[in-house]
């Protein structure tokens, strides 16, 4: 990829290579040990597996906890992942026409503060405070989705402002010689050239939040489990056949929105933003 | 007559906004430009979703919990939350050395190595990266199993007969945070690697440097914002990560994350754990707070997060 680095590092090279692949090996290690464990013939969980079969994956489906985790996941993440990239989208935006001064110091650290936090900390003051006030929020999900949303919201602003960094800011400056004021210059010009932007931000959202298990764990309802968190119990208790299909089955899910969600970016964000992500 | 640059300069910006009530101050506190506006909603929504519930682990704190005490003096006077601090500090520390270290020789090979090669390891990243994170624990926990998959290939090779002693003891956490944690220091190390300047490189070798000297002198000075902000961002996230250390580590011998997570079923127990919480807080705040004054972090985070 970079020909003058390969040529500067001569035959040393070839022991990146070797480290790089090992490394390769060992991150896709997880994967390698999941995928045969689904397709056992047996009743339990072997390594190796013995025999073919695709029975566990039609217990994944006829299995009602697992169905109904993967539609709580959908719901939950869909209207989290909406509240996140109309925060995200307007604070990319917002951000972009400020100048810069202490008080924009503040407001950039808050918006990126919830990639930091320990999400256990974060779920027991949200807890705590929701079953103390009188509400009955707490048999809800919205407290899982608005915290969800919360952790969700710097990656679409960072998605966002990655697009608008290439929008050419003198559009915006030969509207306003013309007389347009920011609405109309946010809806006619800044929206529409960044529109991919914000939707590969939603995907990317959506597959955090549907990912996400730490706040489902302590935020869902009794009556409302996550796929995350179903997998979490089921691990922490039994490993099973069908757990590692529905684990298989999830990965291949999350590889192809994921993957749509790249190309979407890059195709607008291009190379230079460093869009692989 | 004169045409002030700074009317140009003005028409240049903008348009002007009416700065009257308190959103037109605000307005103006944030530099006059109308748009600003748009981050009074969010500002707002994190204040009360993130700040406020954050601010209530304070309130917490101060209340008696089951023992008579506050919350900070039950957690703090007791040394068995210090030793698990002690534990949690290690192995983010261990955690992020590790990952700094292989994730930046990973981003290397990736920038030296032919294309094909340099596909195929992207593509293991980058399936890693959108594997969800429970379903790469729980390949660990089929890897670290008493006769689990390391244990098939150490059989396999002839060097091990008695099943493995490691699942459910802390050095079964490592490997997987590892793991997890990696692609976050790759991707800025990677971005940084595009930006390394060919010529540079080519002087260096025209000039004689072996591949040592050019790694440690033009390589790794270039790479160094990346490495930092990805090792800092590793950092902070390993402290308060709850899953992994939970479902693979020692249940005896938990860290933080996993006490407070425990004692959301535990009555009586908030006002201890919420002040863990706020130790754990403090901490990740200081380091970012330093990260972001020596190095800068926060603008790698910005570019490169995600």
């Amino acid at each position: 990829m970079n020909p003058e680095l390969k040529l500067g590092l001569g035959y040393s090279k070839a022991a990146f290579w070797a480290l790089g692949i090992l490394l390769g090996l060992f991150l896709i290690l997880p994967l390698l040990v999941i995928v045969p464990t689904s397709w056992n013939a047996g009743q339990l969980v072997e390594i190796p597996p013995h025999g073919f079969s695709l029975q566990w994956y039609e217990q994944a489906f006829e299995n009602s906890q697992w169905t109904e985790a993967f539609w709580v996941s959908v719901r939950v993440a869909f209207f989290g992942s909406i509240i996140a990239t109309v925060m995200g989208t307007a604070i990319a935006l917002g951000m972009r026409r400020v100048v810069r001064g202490r008080g924009t110091r503040v407001a950039q650290s808050l918006f990126i503060l919830p990639l930091a936090i320990p999400y256990v900390s974060y779920a027991l003051g949200l807890y705590q405070l929701v079953n103390k006030l009188p509400s009955g929020l707490n048999d809800t999900l919205l407290p899982l989705i608005l915290s969800e949303s919360v952790i969700a919201m710097p990656l679409v602003y960072v998605v966002v402002a990655g697009a608008l960094a290439n929008v050419d800011p003198k559009l915006g400056r030969a509207a306003s010689t013309m007389g347009a004021r920011w609405p109309t210059i946010l809806w006619r010009i800044d929206l529409p050239l960044v529109k991919i932007g914000i939707i590969a931000g939603f995907i990317f959202a959506f597959a955090t939040i549907f990912d996400e298990a730490t706040l489902a764990l302590f935020l869902a309802p009794v009556t409302d489990i996550t796929l995350a968190q179903q997998l979490y119990r089921s691990a922490a208790e039994t490993v099973t056949p069908t757990l590692s299909a529905v684990s298989t089955m999830i990965t291949l899910l999350a590889i192809l929105v994921l993957g749509l969600g790249t190309l979407l970016s890059r195709r607008r964000v291009g190379a230079t933003e460093g869009g692989e992500a | 007559m004169s045409p002030p640059p700074a009317a140009t300069a003005s028409v240049d910006r903008t348009p002007p906004v009416d700065g009257r009530g308190w959103l037109g101050s605000l307005n103006n506190a944030f530099g006059g430009s109308g748009a600003a506006w748009l981050l009074v909603p969010p500002i707002l929504f994190l204040g009360l979703m993130l700040v406020v519930p954050l601010g209530y682990l304070v309130v917490l704190a101060f209340e008696h919990g089951g023992a008579g005490k506050t919350g900070f003096g039950e957690a703090y006077g007791d040394h068995l939350f210090w030793a698990a601090m002690w534990r949690t500090f290690v192995l983010a520390g261990l955690v992020s050395f590790f990952t700094l270290v292989f994730g930046t020789l990973y981003a290397i090979a990736i920038a030296a190595a032919p294309k094909w090669l340099a596909i195929v390891l992207l593509i293991a990243l980058f399936t890693i990266f959108w594997t969800s994170l429970l379903v790469r624990t729980y390949g660990w926990l089929l890897l670290d199993l008493p006769q689990g998959g390391i244990y098939w290939a150490l059989h396999g090779l002839g060097l091990r007969d008695k099943p493995l002693e490691i699942f459910q003891t802390n050095t079964a956490s490592y490997p997987a945070m590892v793991h997890v944690m990696l692609p976050y220091v790759v991707l800025p190390v990677l971005a940084a690697t595009r930006q390394l300047d060919p010529m540079q490189i080519r002087a260096a070798r025209v000039l004689g440097a072996r591949p040592p000297l050019l790694l440690w002198k033009v390589v790794l000075p270039a790479l160094r914002g990346g490495i930092i902000a990805g090792a800092v961002l590793v950092f902070v996230m390993s402290l308060g990560f709850y899953v992994t250390p939970t479902l693979l580590g020692d249940p005896t011998k938990q860290m933080v994350a996993s006490i407070i997570g425990h004692s959301f079923s535990v009555p009586g127990a908030a006002p201890t754990a919420a002040a863990m919480s706020l130790a754990l807080l403090a901490i990740v705040v200081i380091v970012y707070m330093i990260a972001d004054k020596v190095f800068r972090v926060s603008e790698t985070w910005g570019g490169d997060a995600a």
